[in-house]
């Protein structure tokens, strides 16, 4: 049971700890974790096909089985009472079984691997929609075709920027290792020059950008804000001619510094970040989806709008105080709406006459238990939705 | 020959698991080559102790985990005795202390370095002031009345270690100062003093997650309380533990603090919500179970109408005389129980459009939602004996980007002109731009959301909402299987035990609050009560049964 509980927790022994295995810079093929994929996927598909197999008299039985059986693990991690070491980390408290509260975050890797997997079936779906749709040149095939275009960007650039990013560990590795053994080549040399000019960049644009502000703020004068400007291009000069000197030193003596380590690992990552395939990822992702999915979103302001106007409409009584209501709460949020009472003293009786005062009891008094009451229905209903799903007792999980 | 085979293979993993002892390496060149490659380390380090011939190497390896052989030199050669394996370089580093100490002892005990300053220093007295993440702060009154606080540092060999002194004008200028401890600490310091029969605080130390205060009792000896100093009852005691010195009580805490094994808090799902919340969560499951046997028995169960699920059928005969597809969403969540109680429902709603020949559309924003919906539409078809008229393109996976789907979904709704629409499931800021498009289009909305901050939204923008737990007595509803109606009245049987308990509970408290006081009957902390209500009544909450239910013990 225990080391069962420690192989599915990955805890130990360390060799086959599968989640801290790293990319080197070797060969795929001598590469544990690349066996670890392998090995998983020939047992995932032995158990796939096994299940497959499995005649349809037995397979609720093998739903239900898994289903209590994973759910459960959950509901026992709630339900029983964890102990807490001097290090602040939640233990479970059966020793015999050791701690398969370890075990947690690997079941959420799991899980998440499962989603991933799914993820195939849901592009696979819109491919075939789509694709069948540019294929037969149905109405509105145009759109379908950009979005399969725009959809396999997407994919390959982010796909290759993960690529190159792992790339980058392997580099930083890799001067991580000449570090240690201070040797110094011809790489290094060009990677740190990248990163002294980088890192100077960085500096001079950061003191550019302060004095902007200030000159904007007013803190500043012109002249000021030209000479700072001055500093700074001269403070990038000297960086990078001192960088440059101690490269040449370095490379000349055929020994890596800690500095020049230092330099090389800036140097590395501003080639990636400058590299094509970074920047064009940055450009579909942040420069083209995340402005549509903030247009899309600000979208919103209007339907709420139009929503509100036939919500309010006078057409029973229940509508005429949903309206009031509402006209008193948003008026209590805006400064105007407030100065209508403003004048009536809050500390008499009066004083409750005054919109805050209506607004804040409507809010605390109505409103709140009101969603109290919802929140707590649906409480209960998830919880027996979870009840029936944990013991099969739900038609369309198990059926 | 089956048996023979067994047989060689149960002797075969004997051996490997018994019969080989630790390996042995000729000399320590061989050792560190054959176990740099053997381990795939990056690096070793050689810890020798003064005890036997036993050294030990640490060995960090490439999966950052970490190695430490225990390892036997005789004449040269290395006799590796044990391998112990760490989650990292930091736990092998503290057992490696944890040995280190064993071997030497402890190098700084608190009461020697107490009783060295205080004759360095020529005090009259010393006491402690507070405490720190490196042990308590003793004060060191000089004669001329200047007090010299230590602060300390914890010392990995078991003990303190002084980093650094600071002097003040008097003792009440120190505790100002660098006295760490708030009021409530204050008050249950004496109360805990007096618990113990007069002891007295002599020993404390803050860890990030605990506070540790050694107790030194009229006999002598000291009790360790192991707290959590900030609940909002106060002080919660963890453990207490005894011990025979306050060495042994800073040993100890040293020593807990590098061993994995040492558990500091127990039960903590008791002590944070007590009692009550297992055991509600216990009684809502039991009256839910019992009333699905019951139903399932044969009683017959009843529930009221709701409007927006009778509005289904009718929906759908809109969309079959317009010829228009009928649109479901089960909201952008993950596959959880509400996507699935969305699936059941629109399960019904499949059903019916497959009697009357409608289109369906079902969009989803994720993958494992899709899979389930998927299969749930094509059974339903199968089940209604027209499996020809599923088409699997009906039930899409759009987006899992929220207002990727949001477009995707408006998209579909004006370009097919939907006749009906049913959202249900979790909706996010997307909900405004689903119900407002439907509404352009001119469909019948059926809408539930669990997020009760979209609720309002939908009531302004769609036909039918089902509020709350409504959306979840759907399925009850439309389905009128004995398992989902016992459940349903299960939780019906739980909301009225909720209503039953808030209306006793407000009785009750509303009775506490003028019951008559008698002043001297009052224990300390009653009378601080009344004296805060200006001596008119008690906040008895902190008094009543139930809420020591749903509290561990307190000291």
């Amino acid at each position: 049971m225990n080391w069962s509980i420690q192989f599915l927790a990955q805890d130990t022994p360390p060799g086959t700890n599968i989640w801290a295995l790293e990319r080197t810079s070797d060969p795929i093929l001598s590469q544990p974790i690349f066996w670890w994929v392998v090995g998983t996927i020939i047992v995932t598909s032995i158990l796939l096909f096994l299940i497959a197999r499995v005649p349809s008299n037995f397979r609720k039985p093998l739903i239900v089985g898994v289903t209590f059986l994973c759910g459960f693990y959950y509901v026992a991690e709630w339900l029983i009472p964890k102990q807490r070491l001097a290090t602040g980390e939640e233990i479970a408290p059966v020793p015999v079984i050791g701690n398969w509260l370890a075990a947690l975050p690997v079941a959420s890797s799991t899980a998440q691997i499962i989603s991933a997997m799914l993820l195939v079936l849901g592009v696979i779906s819109i491919f075939r929609v789509h694709f069948g749709r540019l294929l037969k040149a149905q109405k509105d095939w145009f759109f379908s075709a950009v979005l399969l275009i725009s959809m396999f960007t997407m994919l390959f650039f982010g796909m290759a920027n993960f690529s190159e990013r792992r790339g980058l560990d392997v580099t930083l590795a890799e001067i991580d290792k000449a570090a240690e053994s201070q040797e110094m080549s011809e790489r290094w040399v060009q990677v740190a020059t990248l990163g002294s000019e980088s890192q100077a960049f960085t500096t001079k644009q950061n003191a550019e950008n302060d004095a902007f502000r200030r000159l904007r703020k007013g803190e500043i004068s012109r002249e000021e804000f030209e000479t700072r400007k001055t500093e700074a291009e001269d403070v990038y000069e000297t960086a990078v001619a001192a960088s440059t000197a101690q490269i040449e030193a370095a490379a000349a003596s055929g020994e890596m510094t800690p500095e020049i380590a230092g330099l090389a690992r800036a140097g590395a990552r501003a080639e990636q970040a400058r590299g094509f395939i970074a920047q064009s990822q940055r450009f579909v992702f942040t420069d083209m989806l995340q402005v549509l999915d903030a247009a899309t979103f600000s979208l919103i302001a209007f339907f709420i709008l139009s929503a509100a106007f036939r919500a309010f409409r006078l057409r029973s009584i229940e509508a005429t105080i949903l309206m009031f209501t509402a006209l008193i709460i948003l008026l209590s949020f805006v400064p105007l709406g407030l100065a209508i009472t403003s004048g009536l003293p809050s500390d008499q009786f009066i004083g409750n006459l005054r919109l805050d005062s209506i607004s804040d009891w409507i809010l605390a008094y109505l409103n709140t238990p009101a969603i109290r009451a919802i929140n707590l229905g649906l409480a209960l209903g998830v919880l027996a939705m979870g009840m029936r799903i944990l013991f099969g007792l739900e038609r369309g999980v198990s059926e | 020959m089956r048996r023979l085979l067994f047989l060689a293979t149960a002797t075969a993993l004997l051996a490997l698991t018994v019969g080989c002892g630790g390996p042995r390496f000729a000399d320590e060149a061989a050792y560190l080559s054959a176990r740099q490659t053997a381990l795939v380390a990056k690096n070793s380090e050689k810890q020798e102790f003064t005890r036997d011939d036993v050294s030990f190497y640490l060995w960090n390896l490439e999966s950052r985990q970490a190695i430490v052989d225990r390892v036997e030199v005789v004449g040269g050669a290395i006799h590796v005795i044990e391998s112990l394996p760490f989650s990292d370089e930091g736990s092998a580093r503290a057992w490696l202390l944890t040995e280190e100490r064993a071997d030497r002892g402890t190098q700084h005990p608190v009461s020697i370095v107490r009783s060295n300053r205080t004759t360095e220093l020529g005090a009259t007295s010393s006491s402690m002031v507070g405490s720190s993440p490196g042990g308590p702060l003793y004060a060191y009154t000089l004669p001329s009345n200047v007090v010299v606080v230590d602060i300390p540092a914890s010392d990995a060999l078991g003990g303190i270690t002084i980093t650094e002194s600071r002097e003040f004008a008097n003792l009440i200028q120190a505790q100002g100062e660098l006295g760490n401890w708030t009021d409530n600490h204050l008050e249950w310091i004496q109360q805990r003093s007096e618990a113990l029969g007069g002891a007295t605080l002599d020993w404390a130390r803050t860890l990030t997650e605990f506070q540790l205060y050694g107790w030194k009792l009229p006999d002598g000896t000291y009790t360790l309380d192991i707290a959590d100093p900030d609940t909002p009852e106060g002080v919660l005691v963890f453990r207490s533990e005894a011990f025979g010195s306050v060495d042994e009580v800073s040993a100890y805490a040293d020593r807990a603090l590098l061993d994995d094994s040492i558990r500091w808090a127990g039960g903590l799902q008791f002590s944070k919500s007590g009692w009550m919340l297992i055991g509600t969560v216990l009684l809502v499951g039991a009256f839910i179970i019992f009333n699905i046997l019951r139903a399932k028995k044969g009683k017959t169960l009843t529930i009221r109408r709701i409007a927006g699920l009778d509005q289904i059928d009718e929906a759908i005969g809109r969309a079959t005389e317009t010829a228009r597809p009928v649109l479901m969403v089960p909201g952008i969540g993950v596959l959880d129980g509400i996507s699935v109680q969305a699936l059941t429902v629109f399960g019904s709603v499949i059903r019916s459009a497959a009697r009357f020949a409608t289109p369906i559309r079902l969009l989803t924003a994720n993958p494992a939602v899709f899979g389930v919906a998927q299969e749930i539409a094509r059974d339903v078809y199968l089940s209604e004996g027209v499996p020809e008229q599923f088409d699997p393109d009906s039930v899409r996976f759009v987006s899992d980007r929220q207002f990727a789907f949001a477009s995707g979904v408006a998209g579909i709704i004006q370009r097919e002109r939907v006749a009906a629409a049913f959202f249900m499931g979790e909706f996010f800021a997307e909900s405004m731009i689903f119900a407002e498009n439907a509404n352009i289009v001119g469909a019948i909305q059926v809408a539930a959301s669990t997020q009760t901050t979209q609720t309002p939204f939908f009531i302004a923008a769609c036909d039918y909402v089902l509020l709350g737990d409504e959306f979840y007595a759907a399925s009850a509803y439309l389905g009128r299987q004995p398992v989902l109606l016992g459940s349903l009245i299960g939780v019906d049987w739980s909301k009225m035990l909720f209503m039953a308990f808030i209306l006793g509970a407000v009785v009750i408290h509303s009775y506490n609050q003028i019951r008559p006081v008698d002043p001297n009957s009052l224990t300390i902390e009653e009378r601080t009560l009344y004296e805060a209500n200006d001596q008119k009544y008690i906040d008895w909450r902190t008094d009543t049964w139930f809420l020591k239910l749903t509290r561990e013990k307190r000291q």
